[in-house]
């Protein structure tokens, strides 16, 4: 008895861990999670994959995204084009890459911006809780009545169409969404006796939020950025098809989907199927990703699917 | 009874006070965006080599109340909704409630296809996948399910309208034919993107109805009905399957206003001339009359649905005491 809890005292004096051994730790449980998540290991793969691409566009894209060239208009699938060519002779595997950038940069700036705010917003109701709570939780139930898309593309159109737009039009409807999971995990952690010892020696209420209640909801923080990570490539390309989305000049995917499905006389299903797929696997992997960080970090759902 | 009574007030009750916020939010964005119904009318006039007067402007601004001070045109808005008077369209030149009624019926029932197809598609293979674990057919259906899942409306639509083409089994008609003229001709045209948003619904209720049911087939009184010597169809049918469905009907409310996002974006892409169309256009007119009854059609639509979700949940699960 005494030796065991000598033992734990020991172990809790010991002296903390160096920088180099925390970091040799935490890559020892990455590379545990990576081997039993394999979907979740494969997604994060196909994520760096993207950025990287999106990152060196110019560079490795085997041509000039805009290099129009007529005698090569509507060339299917070759060694030399491998998507082929659009209606303009353009080089479709490059107009892709070139696509991943509005896609990623939308979608990373919005739900940087949409769920950050979603957070303060969870913080502040979850935790003041009474008449604040309930009027903010009436104002979200509100916004919640109305599909994100519909609202955005009033959004949009209203402040005229331009990227900025698109984020912040986008950005606004996660915070309803988002705000809901954020809040009920904050009023999980407020009931833990850590909060309560907290106010208990007099922490102010900035404080026991900042330092006890926030970094315990980090981690749904980032499984919730993840989810709607997918869901911004998804509203941001329906935007871009609906006419309201970024300028027609830089290349998207959602106007690509559009110009395919318009001169499928012309070209056949190639112009159609690629930027889909570009679509596809994109917010694939987001949400896969997301699912697996919520199995990992959120015990009771894990192994449930 | 009398808890049940109780409980349908108090969630009436929320109902006012979700379209207050609902007219007010909408009433006040319309209001302090540039541009309103009257200069939109007259910029387009002038596109068409018609005046573009400035004093004509004002003295119709103040005819139809925009000039008066922004509580005023609240308080008219409701008094004039509670006298049966929706308002005019500019963008359309005819009464809004007329715009809704061309433009609602073709949303609606692509909006209805989806969730019949949804609901009797996505539940049972959700379900199905769950009973019958690891085997091929649970492969299948969640490979179904993650490609529904990971693509946005429009391309499903994209991909679906280029095979039908290119197969030659269907082409997109000429002319839209409105459902009161040929029901039978029109939802051969609907049919699509019914399917198409109904998909889409039928991945999410899949998803989330198997998860439900793996949870509750852990759970201990499925041992004992096991213990008990109940066949599977017992266990699954009689003791599984109400636990496991009643997060998804709560779900459901929730997907009911992404069914409004689905039709808005596959009507589009089959030229049908629903709510898709209508919106972006009477955004840019600032057509407020036409937004503003938009918006409180939808709030109550969406309050509806919930509620009788909410009845169908205690119908289902008799521990709910509304309380």
């Amino acid at each position: 008895m005494a030796t065991g809890e000598g033992q734990e005292l020991a172990a809790v004096l010991r002296a903390p861990p160096s920088i180099l051994e925390r970091w040799q730790r935490a890559g020892k449980v990455l590379l545990r999670h990576a081997r039993l998540n394999l979907l979740g290991t494969f997604s994060a793969l196909i994520i760096a994959s993207l950025i990287f691409v999106a990152a060196t566009a110019p560079i490795i894209a085997p041509y000039d995204y805009s290099e129009r060239n007529l005698d090569l208009r509507y060339n299917g699938p070759s060694s030399e084009h491998l998507f082929g060519t659009d209606r303009q002779g353009r080089d479709m595997l490059s107009r892709i890459m070139q696509g991943s950038r509005i896609s990623l940069r939308v979608g990373f700036i919005s739900v940087a911006i949409g769920v950050t705010t979603a957070l303060l917003v969870a913080l502040t109701s979850g935790y003041l809780g009474g008449l604040f709570d309930n009027a903010v939780q009436r104002v979200v139930d509100t916004l919640l009545a109305f599909p994100g898309l519909v609202v955005a593309l009033f959004l949009v159109a209203v402040f005229s169409p331009s990227q900025n737009t698109v984020i912040g039009a986008l950005a606004f409807t996660f915070i309803a969404p988002a705000s809901r999971p954020l809040r009920a995990q904050v009023i999980t952690v407020r009931s833990n006796v850590y909060v309560e010892a907290a106010r208990a020696i007099g922490c102010s209420s900035f404080r026991v939020m900042l330092r006890h209640i926030l970094p315990n909801v980090m981690p749904l923080y980032v499984v919730v950025v993840s989810l709607f990570l997918g869901s911004a490539i998804i509203v941001e390309s329906s935007l871009t098809f609906l006419g309201v989305g970024v300028d027609p000049i830089t290349p998207s995917w959602g106007r690509m989907v559009t110009d395919g499905t318009t001169s499928l006389f012309l070209a056949g299903a190639y112009l159609t199927i690629f930027p889909s797929l570009a679509i596809a696997i994109t917010v694939f992997a987001f949400n896969m990703l997301g699912d697996t960080l919520r199995d990992i970090w959120d015990p009771r759902l894990r192994g449930s699917t | 009874m009398r808890g049940m009574r109780q409980y349908i007030v108090n969630r009436l009750l929320v109902v006012p006070v979700t379209l207050f916020i609902a007219s007010l939010f909408i009433f006040g964005v319309l209001r302090t965006i540039p541009g309103d119904p009257i200069a939109a009318l007259f910029a387009e006039d002038a596109f068409f080599g018609g005046t573009n007067e400035r004093r004509l402007q004002m003295q119709m601004r103040e005819e139809i109340g925009l000039a008066d001070p922004i509580h005023i045109q609240y308080i008219d808005w409701w008094a004039n909704l509670f006298q049966g008077n929706f308002g005019q369209s500019f963008a359309y030149r005819k009464p809004a409630i007329e715009v809704l009624q061309d433009r609602l019926p073709p949303s609606f029932a692509i909006m209805a296809i989806g969730l019949v197809t949804g609901v009797v598609v996505g539940v049972p293979a959700g379900i199905l996948s769950a009973v019958r674990r690891n085997s091929w057919l649970d492969y299948l259906v969640r490979g179904i399910v993650v490609a529904g899942l990971s693509m946005p409306s429009f391309v499903t639509a994209a991909i679906v309208m280029v095979t039908l083409i290119v197969t030659g089994l269907w082409y997109p008609p000429a002319r839209f034919v409105p459902l009161h003229e040929d029901p039978i001709e029109s939802l051969k045209i609907l049919i699509f993107p019914g399917l198409i948003v109904g998909y889409a619904l039928a991945a999410g209720l899949a998803r989330v109805s198997r998860t439900q049911f793996l949870e509750v087939i852990r759970e201990d009184y499925i041992r004992t009905a096991w213990a008990k010597g109940l066949r599977e169809r017992a266990v699954v049918f009689r003791h599984a399957l109400r636990n496991s469905l009643l997060p998804v009907i709560t779900l459901l409310g929730v997907y009911v206003a992404q069914l409004i996002a689905g039709a808005v974006v596959v009507e589009t892409m089959f030229n049908i001339p629903g709510l898709g169309q209508g919106l972006v256009r009477t955004v840019l007119f600032r057509d407020y009359a036409v937004i503003q009854l938009f918006v409180i059609s939808v709030t109550l639509l969406v309050l509806g649905i919930n509620l009788i979700i909410d009845l169908l949940y205690s119908w289902i699960d008799p521990r709910v005491r509304y309380e």
